[in-house]
């Protein structure tokens, strides 16, 4: 008896919670066929107040560190939202003059666990950088339904390892003024070895 | 020919120093041309030289090679007594040139321009400022010594060029066509020049295709035809055939070989030759009566004459006898 | 061998040297190449600086992306300042038949060929170098002093070395062709199409093309090793490929300067 009371109390509230996702304008296209209900649902206020990154100039192959701050403005917990983080290159036009549409790759995908009320809960996550420029937008959603506030996008950049060998630069110029050197001293060896064959020739 | 050793100056004063000697020199361009052929050649110290031709002579290919802006195919060139081969830098030191019509610096004036060129002889700052102040008062050009040589006009230039051969006192002075492009103005400034030049001492090789030009400058003078020399004279020896006597003979249609001939036998006549179509050049001995003689008889062989004008052979008759006798050879 | 008179052929050659030294730094003070040469270099990172600051337009978030855009064009500034300050620094001898004063004067024309390439090569450099300095300038007033990166130096001495090899092609073309304009012409159009487009047939036909010396040409600004390159397409590069641009740049600049230099020596004034 008391087991059933259980299940039925829980299935109660999933339908809460269900009723109320659907009451939010869906931002996210997909979701336009949605039924309508007749009342407003009320979502969760929630926020990513704020994504951060280990490194705020990555280098490649380094292993960078997310952080996404969550906001729980409401009197109640919050549970079953999922937290969708993508990375998208930045390409403005390609050598070739095209407009290149890279896709967004997913670095996370997850559900959270159940933010209590009035907290913050700080996701981690990490990818490793590549080279370029990029944007990265992190939603969070509750049963497929985009929550607001929870959209937060910044763009930021992975530098290529550094380049440029000193020793190399030493040498190459080395080599450049060696070679105006010599051209400036043969000619007077050249001159010596004529003088020196001419005298030779007049003691013949 | 005389050993060649390497002088010094007090020894060279005690023999007749040759300041140009060319040894069989010639030389060949690339596409088969052969502007030299063995040229050989001496000039004294303290001469002053004319080294005449036609176009394509060979005299500037001469003249290049002297100065080492270009190399011999085969040959040697001695200046100052010694080969020029790995010494070019320090003969040309005692040298002064002008070939052809060189170009200038347009943005540089003639202060900028001999400065440098005082330095490339090694001159010190003092003798620099001193020469350079003399020179342009030799050729008149020391009110334009800070003003751009681009507002200079021909004849200033060709003066500029004399003050450049001049900055540095040399021994040697090539000069190659020294008044082309001037006015008869500006030839007889740089005429006077070089005779006063030629009068301090200095060596001077001159070409040219103004032969009285040469004739009023030079000394000695050296023909050149098809990269061979043809003449070698002094002026007195010139000077000599110039007295020769020649007439003038034109007649108004042409004349049979057969008469020539018979003109030719005319006594006091030496020599017939033909200038143009009609026109024929008698060389005679004699004085004004073997000239009255050659008319008569002229006359007497019913010649169609129209013209007869005897005088005294210039050296343009003298070039064309020489460069006519060098064809038929 | 005499190593006294050695020393002293070796001191005249010096002083020779230096005479012409003097003598052809005078000439391009004189005409007004090296003044242009100069002032594009000056112009661009000021034009750069100003119009966005005057229009309103906005700077990028960081120096890195403002060097990075902004170094966009020094390949032009390159390539325009050695087709001035040596493009016809031979022919023009010739053609003017100022070589008739410069060549009979007791002098070796290598001193002569040596001192025109430095005075060409150091005036160019300086040309250069007030470039990197205005965009140092730039965003120093922009995103203060300590964000100006130690890479410009860097990228200033790869772009020097880059600078070599166009010079030494621009003196190779004037000691070839007769005519300054041709050589001129030939020097720009030469480095910034002809023989990119060589290198793309080249790469089509699956022939290496990593021995010419304009693949390396984007190494000046990738050097930065921020992502927003020319046309914001990212070209990272490998220490391996850096020293290879090196040996590549720095082979060009000699070869096409002893060829320059052979021509000129062959050459009957």
């Amino acid at each position: 008896m008391e087991s059933d009371s259980k299940k039925i109390f829980v299935i109660g509230l999933l339908a809460v919670i269900m009723l109320f996702n659907l009451s939010i304008n869906s931002q996210v296209s997909g979701f336009d066929n949605f039924p309508t209900l007749n009342q407003d649902l009320t979502l969760p206020k929630l926020e990513i107040s704020n994504v951060t990154l280990s490194d705020d100039l990555p280098e490649e192959g380094q292993n960078v560190t997310f952080s996404v701050i969550i906001v729980n403005h409401d009197n109640y917990s919050v549970g079953g939202l999922v937290l969708l983080a993508t990375i998208q290159q930045i390409v403005l036009v390609n050598p070739h003059g095209q407009t290149e549409e890279e896709k967004p790759v997913t670095i996370t995908n997850v559900t959270l666990p159940v933010i209590p009320a009035n907290s913050v809960y700080v996701y981690t996550g990490y990818f490793i950088a590549k080279f370029g420029q990029y944007t990265f937008t992190t939603i969070l959603t509750s049963t497929l339904v985009k929550i607001p506030l929870s959209n937060y996008v910044f763009t930021f950049e992975v530098l290529s390892p550094p380049v440029g060998d000193w020793k190399g630069l030493r040498i190459a110029y080395s080599w450049l003024f060696l070679t105006l050197i010599s051209l400036f001293l043969v000619p007077s060896i050249i001159d010596i070895f004529y003088r020196k064959q001419a005298v030779r020739k007049i003691k013949e | 020919m005389f050993q060649k050793n390497v002088l010094r100056d007090y020894e060279l004063a005690l023999f007749v120093s040759y300041v140009i000697e060319t040894v069989e020199l010639s030389k060949t361009y690339s596409g088969g041309v052969q502007a030299l052929k063995g040229l050989n050649m001496k000039i004294k110290a303290g001469e002053s030289v004319g080294f005449l031709g036609p176009n394509g002579a060979g005299k500037t290919t001469t003249i290049q090679i002297l100065l080492n802006l270009i190399h011999p195919t085969s040959g040697e060139v001695y200046l100052f007594e010694e080969p020029m081969k790995g010494r070019a830098r320090e003969l040309l030191s005692r040298v002064g040139a002008l070939v052809g019509e060189p170009g200038y610096y347009n943005n540089l004036t003639p202060n900028d321009l001999l400065e440098y060129i005082c330095q490339s002889y090694r001159m010190d700052k003092r003798t620099t400022t001193l020469r350079i102040k003399e020179v342009l008062e030799e050729v008149r050009l020391s009110d334009v010594r800070f003003k751009k040589i681009g507002t200079f006009s021909t004849g200033m230039k060709r003066r500029l060029g004399i003050a450049q051969v001049l900055v540095h006192d040399p021994e040697l002075i090539i000069l190659d066509e020294p008044t082309l492009g001037l006015d008869p103005k500006g030839i007889r400034e740089i005429r006077d020049i070089i005779k006063g030049i030629n009068k301090e001492g200095k060596t001077i090789f001159l070409t040219s295709h103004n032969l009285t030009e040469a004739y009023e400058i030079n000394q000695r003078f050296i023909f050149l035809d098809k990269g061979k020399l043809i003449s070698d004279e002094s002026i007195e020896k010139i000077e000599s055939i110039l007295g020769e006597s020649i007439i003038e003979v034109e007649f108004y249609k042409d004349v049979s070989p057969d008469k020539i001939d018979l003109v030719r036998r005319i006594s006091g006549v030496v020599d017939v030759k033909k200038d143009t179509n009609h026109s024929f050049i008698l060389e005679y001995s004699g004085d004004k009566k073997t000239v009255h003689a050659i008319l008569k008889e002229i006359v007497n062989l019913n010649l169609p004459i129209i013209t007869f004008n005897p005088r005294h052979m210039t050296l343009e008759d003298y070039y064309l006898r020489l460069y006519s006798q060098n064809e038929g050879n | 061998m005499e190593q006294g008179s050695l020393l002293v052929e070796w001191k005249k050659d010096a002083y020779e040297l230096w005479i012409n030294l003097k003598f052809e730094f005078l000439k391009i003070r004189r005409s007004s190449k090296l003044l242009l040469a100069i002032g594009l270099a000056a112009v661009l990172p000021l034009l750069f600086y100003f119009i966005p600051l005057l229009s309103g337009g906005g700077f990028p978030d960081n120096a890195g992306d403002f060097i990075s855009q902004n170094m966009n064009f020094v390949s032009l500034i390159i390539v325009f300042t050695a087709m001035l300050l040596a493009g016809d620094i031979i022919n023009k001898e010739h053609s003017n038949k100022t070589a008739l004063i410069l060549y009979p004067l007791p002098q070796r024309r290598t001193n002569i060929l040596i001192s025109k390439y430095v005075v060409s090569l150091f005036s160019s450099w300086f040309a250069l170098f007030i470039y990197y300095l205005f965009t140092a300038v730039s965003v120093a007033l922009q995103y203060g002093f300590s964000e100006i990166p130690e890479e410009m130096i860097k990228s200033y001495l790869f772009a020097a070395l880059y600078l070599s090899a166009v010079l030494s092609v621009a003196y190779f073309l004037s000691a070839w062709l007769k005519s300054p304009g041709a050589s001129m012409t030939l020097t720009f159009f030469g480095v910034m199409i002809f023989l990119p487009i060589t290198v793309r047939l080249l790469d089509i036909i699956g022939i290496d093309s990593s021995w010419i010396f304009t693949n390396y040409s984007t190494i000046i600004t990738s050097i930065f090793r921020f992502p927003s390159g020319q046309f914001g397409v990212a070209t990272a590069i490998t220490e391996d490929e850096f020293y290879k641009a090196i040996k590549v740049v720095t082979t060009s600049a000699i070869i096409f300067f002893l060829a320059a230099f052979g021509l000129e020596l062959n050459k009957e004034a």
